[in-house]
């Protein structure tokens, strides 16, 4: 290969890693705060941001569009609305107004509605534009960002003991689900932090809440029990909220759950939100407000089982669920009571399902009108209530914020100490040969950084020491082949000889070592949880780091030297000239 | 060529030595047992700090307010019903009393300050609102302490903490940092009777201690809780992790190398760990996860200063293959100890760093480190070059024997023909090979 290939493949390396690196660089240093705190939040608290945010600029267009003022508008309070009235024009090929006003602005869209989603579109966008860079950022771990985590066991044994036979995979599979589904359900009331939860293993569950470091919380989280009920919807109350929203459309009030107006929802019920899962399984925000009664007309705990099949006729999907004895007297009572009503199925305070009464009904029960997915995403919700599963604490973690900045400091400062040290060693013991070392270590600690980036994995405490230490490791490849170089120049061999016999035969003692070491590091990657993964998977991107770094780039800082400085001899030790 | 050291010479000493500590420590691991660290024992570990308030913040305004306290400054963050946005930074430079950061904070509208310390406090002391969610609520004000830099004001010792949780059955306390810090690890163990233990020891340690030492003065800074469950299986994988390590290892230099220098290779990393199993159990140091990751660090780490001594012998023995293998061997080791002393030199740099510049765990972790990358660099010339040396020698000599062997059988068979006095020379030449 020419040094011009080689110098490529470096710099090509070098470059990616500094394409995967730049999210990490614009998360944490060039984000202003305010973005940042929106961006961390959960999808349902942008959409909300970015309807509150439409809805107040509009607002302030449409009234001084009809007090027809003609002032030209405020260039950066209200740059998304220009911006989406300017593709507006563009689409419509009309020309732009020679000045921006209300009226000019409004007049680029069609109807009202136009208007809102290109606003909240654009606002929208760029939020999750800052949050998918946030996914590509290196993620600080637990220990340096403060918060919480939790292992969950999901006791299976139990459940198994209380449906009188041993589990199926299915069946405990489907356990699993309800029991991430009541976490579900009650976790997101935490923080403004998007909370993390995933199954773990066979029978454990995995929450991470990052910032909010209470660790009472993660036990209100486990002790609370998935509350559902069956409220019968005020229809009538529920078209007055709906028709008020429309002219207020920020009319309720987040903290309390009421509106201004006192006459819209009557005493004794309450106003609640609509949800829908998302494409990640979570609850999102229907933007829907439901008016339903403050007592639930049917306590969930009646369910028996739940389950989803397809109308025989019509192929419509259809939740089923069962009620025991007592639980079916009174679905009796309410259902006959209410005919033509809509009633709502409510987990912990979140409505997850209107559906309309057309008969009286007793113990089993059919809904239809859903998705074959909102179904069986029902059919869950209900079962969650039939067959709770008991969770428990295996591991609970919770770090304050402020120690988590204290060990960001350290970990940085050891880094950097540690680099200085080695360095300035190798300067000193291998004079000119210190410098490949230098530039090697260089490029090292920013691919690794890199892979870490471009990997998403998440920097710990550990994963900084695993770092402060290859930085000690790698060296001894560049000492291996300098020690090499120096045994050739001993004998009498030229610069160019000496430095090929010492790529040559020290290649495969590097190789090995490396390899031996990976080994080692992988395995220990293996090991479970955390820290230790954290540690181990540094100390291999490092090892493999080192070798592209000692062997390839170092060799060719060499030959550099020779060929285009003409240097004539090695300045690699004190004694051997 | 520099003159070539008999490494060969000290093995007599220095295996023994290794086998007594590591046997010492083996000991000393079953009858003093290990100090088990929080991964390895149920129970709840927390860092706490006794810090009184400084000040009482809260946010009647409408929307949410976000605060954080950060080294440099205080941050506050707003969303409006609007959705709009605001970041508000107060830098401890510029408002460099509480008095003055109090102002600050209050200007911003909505903001409610309550000041309960000295106003001319200096304000970088602030600590951060480190155990609360960051919004600021209108009802439950969040309390941002400060730290104390003298001993008056606040009274906390070892004993009077004792006290305090005298109901919690087995609590071990330690203070963290400098007494004025007033810093304190202490750790629950869960006994396994109260199954409702993992879900109310955190707030009754709280109520504890606020009680104790007021309401407002106890920041909790880390709290994890660790199950039985938990730490049982980490042990096991741990466990079976180190062995596959080894076996892969071997499996490996038994391809590059012959399986004597595999076996070699294995014992001295088996060694390595073993003499560090030693370090901790006699220093009591904490055993945990981190400790384990020294422990495979350092695996990791001797296997590779071993191969590559290994290989350079194994060159010397290509080189000269009818030399004895000690002079071979003395000689690779010789060549490479200039590398030896700076690759170990500059792991030990690293290492010390670490350990200058971390606390807690990741203080002990590096002390690990700094241990056995010394047993490491030891062990590759002491423990696997001396074992393929051992190898050899028995090797020659069962040879020498066989041909001993042989020689008689030859010489008996001679003998028989001859029925005459048998040759002396075979047998003398076993029993050199025998000394």
């Amino acid at each position: 290969m020419s040094k011009l290939q080689r110098l490529l493949i470096v710099l090509a390396v070098v470059a990616v890693s500094f394409a995967f690196l730049w999210p990490t660089v614009s998360w944490y240093w060039l984000t202003p705060k305010a973005d940042k705190a929106l961006a961390v939040g959960s999808r349902e608290q942008i959409r909300e941001y970015a309807r509150s945010m439409a809805i107040t600029d509009l607002n302030a267009l449409k009234s001084s569009a009809a007090a027809s003022d003609e002032t030209k508008l405020d260039v950066q309070k209200f740059a998304v609305d220009i911006k989406a009235a300017t593709s507006a024009y563009k689409t419509a090929r009309k020309p732009e107004p020679a000045s921006w006003t209300a009226k000019s602005a409004l007049a680029a869209f069609v109807s009202e509605k136009a208007a809102y989603d290109a606003v909240e579109s654009i606002y929208r966008t760029r939020v999750l534009n800052l949050k998918a860079q946030q996914k590509k950022a290196v993620k600080l771990g637990l220990d340096l960002s403060g918060g919480m985590s939790a292992v969950i066991q999901a006791d299976l044994d139990a459940l198994a003991k209380k449906v009188g036979h041993t589990l199926s995979a299915a069946e405990r599979a489907d356990a699993m689900n309800r029991a991430i589904e009541s976490l579900n359900s009650r976790i997101d009331k935490f923080g403004l932090t998007e909370p993390t939860i995933r199954q773990q293993g066979d029978d454990q569950i995995y929450i991470e809440v990052p910032g909010a470091a209470d660790p009472e919380n993660i036990n209100s989280i486990l002790m609370g029990r998935g509350n559902l009920g069956f409220y019968m919807v005020d229809d009538e109350a529920n078209a007055k909220l709906a028709s008020y929203l429309e002219q207020n459309p920020l009319g309720v009030d987040e903290k309390t759950m009421t509106v201004a107006d006192k006459t819209i929802v009557p005493a004794g019920y309450v106003i609640r939100k609509f949800y829908k899962k998302d494409s990640y399984g979570l609850d999102e925000f229907t933007g829907q407000y439901m008016v339903i009664n403050a007592v639930p007309g049917l306590d969930g705990t009646h369910i028996t089982n739940a389950t989803t099949s397809a109308d025989p006729i019509t192929g419509q999907p259809e939740t089923n669920f069962q009620l025991d004895k007592e639980g079916g007297e009174i679905f009796y009572k309410m259902t006959s009571a209410n005919v033509g009503k809509t009633m709502a199925v409510v987990l912990d305070e979140k409505v997850k399902a209107g559906a309309r009464i057309s008969e009286p009904i007793r113990d089993s029960v059919r809904m239809t009108g859903f998705s074959a997915e909102e179904a069986t995403n029902l059919a869950l919700v209900l079962r969650t209530a039939a067959l709770p599963v008991e969770l428990s604490p295996v591991n609970t973690q919770a770090i304050g914020s402020s120690l988590g900045e204290d060990a960001v400091h350290a970990g940085i400062f050891a880094v950097t100490i540690a680099f200085a040290l080695v360095i300035g060693f190798m300067l000193l013991y291998y004079k000119g040969a210190g410098i490949n070392t230098a530039l090697a270590e260089i490029v090292n600690l920013f691919i690794m950084v890199g892979v870490l980036s471009a990997f998403g994995l998440t920097l710990t405490l550990p994963s900084i020491a695993g770092f402060v230490l290859t930085i000690g490791v790698s060296v001894d490849a560049n000492v291996l082949i300098f020690e090499r170089i120096k045994e050739e120049l001993r004998v009498g061999k030229g610069r160019v000889a000496s430095i090929r016999a010492g790529f040559n035969k020290a290649f495969w003692t590097i190789v090995d070592s490396h390899l031996t070491n990976l080994i080692a590091a992988l395995f220990l990657a293996q090991l479970g949880s955390g820290p230790i993964q954290g540690f181990a998977i540094s100390l291999a991107i490092g090892t493999i780091c080192s070798l592209f770094t000692s062997l390839f780039l170092s060799h060719l800082i060499f030959d550099f030297e020779t060929d285009v400085l003409k240097v004539k001899h090695v300045s690699i030790s004190w004694r051997v000239k | 060529m520099t003159r070539v050291i008999n490494f060969d010479r000290s093995f007599k000493i220095t295996v023994p030595i290794s086998v007594v500590i590591i046997v010492a420590g083996l000991v000393g691991a079953v009858t003093l047992g290990f100090n088990k660290g929080v991964d390895f024992q149920a129970g709840l570990n927390t860092s706490i700090r006794f810090a009184p308030p400084s000040m009482y913040v809260s946010y009647t305004g409408a929307g949410t307010m976000q605060l954080k306290v950060t080294k440099a400054e205080v941050d506050l963050i707003s969303q409006a019903p609007s959705g709009e946005t605001k970041s508000y930074t107060y830098a401890f430079d510029q408002y460099p009393t509480l008095q003055a950061m109090a102002d600050a904070v209050k200007s911003v509208s909505g903001m409610v300050v309550d000041l309960k310390a000295d106003g001319s406090t200096p304000s970088a002391l602030i600590l951060g609102a480190s155990q609360t969610d960051s919004t600021v609520s209108a009802t439950a004000p969040t309390v941002l302490h400060y730290a104390l830099t003298g001993s008056s004001g606040l009274d906390v010792s070892v004993e009077a903490i004792r006290a305090s949780l005298k109901s919690f059955g087995n609590v071990s306390i330690q203070r963290a940092g400098d007494e004025v810090a007033r810093q304190y690890m202490i750790r629950i163990e869960d006994s396994g009777k109260d199954p409702e233990f993992s879900k109310t020891v955190q707030p009754r340690l709280s109520t504890a201690l606020e009680g104790a030492f007021g309401t407002d003065n106890v920041i909790v800074n880390k709290a994890d809780f660790v199950g039985a469950r938990f730490s049982k299986s980490l042990a096991d994988q741990a466990v079976w992790l180190t062995l596959l390590t080894f076996a892969l290892i071997l499996a490996y230099c038994s391809f590059r190398f012959k399986p004597v220098y595999a076996i070699g290779a294995v014992l001295s990393v088996i060694h390595d760990a073993l003499v560090l199993v030693a370090f901790i159990v006699f220093t009591r140091t904490e055993f945990n996860t981190s400790i384990i990751a020294a422990i495979l660090t350092i695996v990791g780490y001797s296997i590779n200063d071993t191969i590559v001594i290994y290989d350079r012998i194994r060159e010397k023995v290509k080189f000269a293959p009818n030399a004895v293998f000690r002079e071979n061997m003395n000689r690779g080791v010789t060549e490479t100890l200039g590398r030896t002393f700076i690759t170990s030199g500059t792991v030990l740099l690293s290492a010390i760093a670490l350990f200058i510049f971390t606390t807690g765990s990741m203080k002990d972790f590096s002390l690990c480190i700094i241990v056995g990358v010394i047993t490491g660099t030891y062990s590759s010339v002491f423990i696997a070059s001396a074992f393929v040396d051992g190898w050899k020698i028995i090797e020659d000599r069962n040879l020498a024997k066989k041909q001993a062997e042989q020689a008689h059988i030859a010489a008996s068979a001679r003998a028989a023909l001859a029925a005459a006095n048998p040759p002396k020379g075979a047998s003398k030449r076993a029993k050199a090979a025998k000394s």
